[in-house]
């Protein structure tokens, strides 16, 4: 089956074959694709971790009028993820990526025809292109065609987040061939026009396109030198990586420095996580409400992927540092309002996934989060349970009581909180999804840990 | 030619039209990167040439230094 998302390229198909993901390679291609393998590219670049891996396979067919010139077998990723999805070192890291990519391309006398941050994918904790068909032999004089991509999909978003605000990158979400950019040029703030790199590639970029729309003028009489192409690399390079986003405190950024738990609590409870974890025998885990990924760095075993989802755009930036610097390659950060959660977006509402496709996980980690789901944002036991059953296969999930003193900071204004949020109705709700295998107190706490496994069909009542 | 379209861009962001540029934003960026190619070209060049000029005078400086200390 063609992926509902593979259709922008006519260079080739992505598609689904018993399970797995392949891609076909048309005829209208072959050259292109001959000339990265035999340039030594594509070596090059799968030397460097940048591009993703693939073997040549035997001939698979994917559509019926598809000119086939070869099948090839990519490198499954383990969990696809989006720009939207990424907090700013993330998109910096992916647009990095890009450009070198393109700067060896055109040491090979190879160009990158497109720039979609779609074409990134995090795999051990790097970013890497998974679109092997994205090259096109170099033409001397010609221009980066992906050069407006570049700006929408990555230095408008990195911008925006930096200069107007670091949650700025949902808006991605929203365009999804990338911000456009008199809107950048608007939503950025005025001093930018001070800044050369800002002001070149995205006010004057966002005026040049708004000039020439009107005017129509001959592309082919004007040409772009070799040596203009390296320094539009190097000059986006230089302007990409000196983006940081300031320190600033968010609500959540520094939750594990001001919480309720003793010293002891706090290690029993993450023995707790490891061993039920452990029990479980997890491929993947997704931890929700994840924070700085406390809980998430416990796993450290190589063959898991651990997705760890923050709605905080600090805490999820902390994260994904913390990981880079101390080279935990199976977690991936990402940024999730659970409220809110990434929905199925693009032509047919198909080209990428919802979050819920993207499951069930073998184990979900809700940790000090269900009590804020419930008091905080009215979505009461049942909803939860519905929605977890379908994300996962088991559960570790933690109850904090009415009597917790952050419940009672949450309860605290909220005369009009009517559910009946304690232990009975929340075992009694969840167990109609799930089997409670497991549940145990954190010593030193009023908190419990449940190991729960779902019901599938069996759910009761 | 260069100039020009330079000054034509900075016009048009004092005095910005509302041209629909969904109808065809790639000649923009065409133009622009036509303008920076020369302009980053140019720089990028000097930025080698500048590598060349220090590490031909740091060969030079640590060889006087060694001549010094000989």
């Amino acid at each position: 089956m063609v992926h509902p998302s593979s259709f922008r390229d006519p260079s080739g198909e992505i598609f689904l074959h018993q399970g797995q993901v392949y891609r076909n390679i048309s005829k209208l291609y072959k050259e292109n694709y001959l000339h990265l393998i035999n340039s030594g590219l594509y070596q090059e670049l799968v030397r460097l971790q940048l591009l993703i891996p693939h073997k040549e396979v035997r001939s698979i067919k994917s559509s019926p009028l598809f000119d086939h010139f070869k099948t090839i077998k990519p490198l499954q990723i383990p969990f696809i993820s989006y720009p939207y999805e990424w907090s700013i070192s993330q998109l910096k890291d992916a647009a990095l990526t890009i450009l070198t990519i393109q700067k060896i391309a055109l040491e090979h006398q190879m160009i990158l025809k497109d720039a979609s941050a779609y074409n990134i994918q995090f795999f051990q904790g790097k970013p890497i292109l998974i679109d092997t068909l994205s090259f096109e032999k170099y033409q001397e004089g010609q221009p980066w065609i992906a050069y407006r991509q570049f700006c929408m999909h990555f230095l408008a978003p990195l911008m925006l987040m930096k200069h107007t605000d670091r949650q700025l990158n949902k808006l991605m979400q929203l365009y999804i061939d990338g911000i456009p950019l008199d809107l950048a040029s608007k939503l950025l703030p005025v001093h930018t026009y001070l800044n050369r790199g800002i002001l070149f590639h995205l006010h004057l970029h966002s005026k040049a396109q708004v000039y020439f729309a009107s005017r129509h003028k001959d592309t082919k009489k004007s040409a772009v030198s070799r040596r203009g192409l390296e320094g539009l690399q190097d000059d986006l390079s230089n302007i990409v990586e000196k983006i940081t986003l300031a320190d600033s405190q968010t609500e959540w950024g520094d939750y594990y420095n001001n919480h309720n738990y003793s010293i002891k609590a706090l290690a029993e409870k993450s023995r707790l996580v490891s061993q039920l974890v452990k029990q479980t025998r997890p491929k993947t885990i997704w931890d929700f409400g994840s924070n700085n990924g406390m809980y998430s760095h416990l796993f450290k075993r190589k063959d898991l992927q651990i997705v760890s989802f923050d709605y905080d755009t600090q805490a999820v930036e902390s994260n994904y540092l913390y990981c880079r610097k101390y080279n935990l390659v199976t977690c991936l950060p990402l940024l999730m309002d659970l409220k809110n959660p990434s929905p199925e977006i693009g032509w047919g509402n198909q080209e990428r996934y919802s979050l819920t496709q993207r499951g069930p996980t073998d184990t979900l980690l809700v940790l000090a989060l269900l009590h804020h789901l419930v008091i905080t944002n009215n979505i009461p036991f049942i909803k939860l349970a519905q929605w977890f059953n379908q994300l996962c296969q088991n559960m570790i999930i933690e109850f904090v009581p009415k009597t917790d003193s952050q419940v009672k900071k949450l309860l605290a204004n909220r005369d009009n909180f009517l559910y009946d949020y304690d232990v009975e109705q929340f075992e009694r709700v969840f167990s109609k999804h799930f089997r409670i295998l497991k549940k145990q107190h954190i010593q030193d706490s009023e908190r419990i840990i449940y190991l729960m496994k779902t019901r599938g069909g069996e759910t009761l009542g | 030619m260069v100039l020009l379209l330079v000054f034509i861009l900075l016009l048009n962001l004092i005095f910005p039209s509302t041209a629909m540029a969904y109808l065809d934003p790639g000649s923009g960026s065409y133009f622009l990167q036509v303008v920076l190619g020369l302009l980053l070209g140019f720089l990028f060049t000097l930025k080698i040439y500048w590598g060349h000029i220090k590490t031909y005078l740091q060969k030079i400086i640590s060889k006087l230094s060694n001549r010094i200390k000989e």
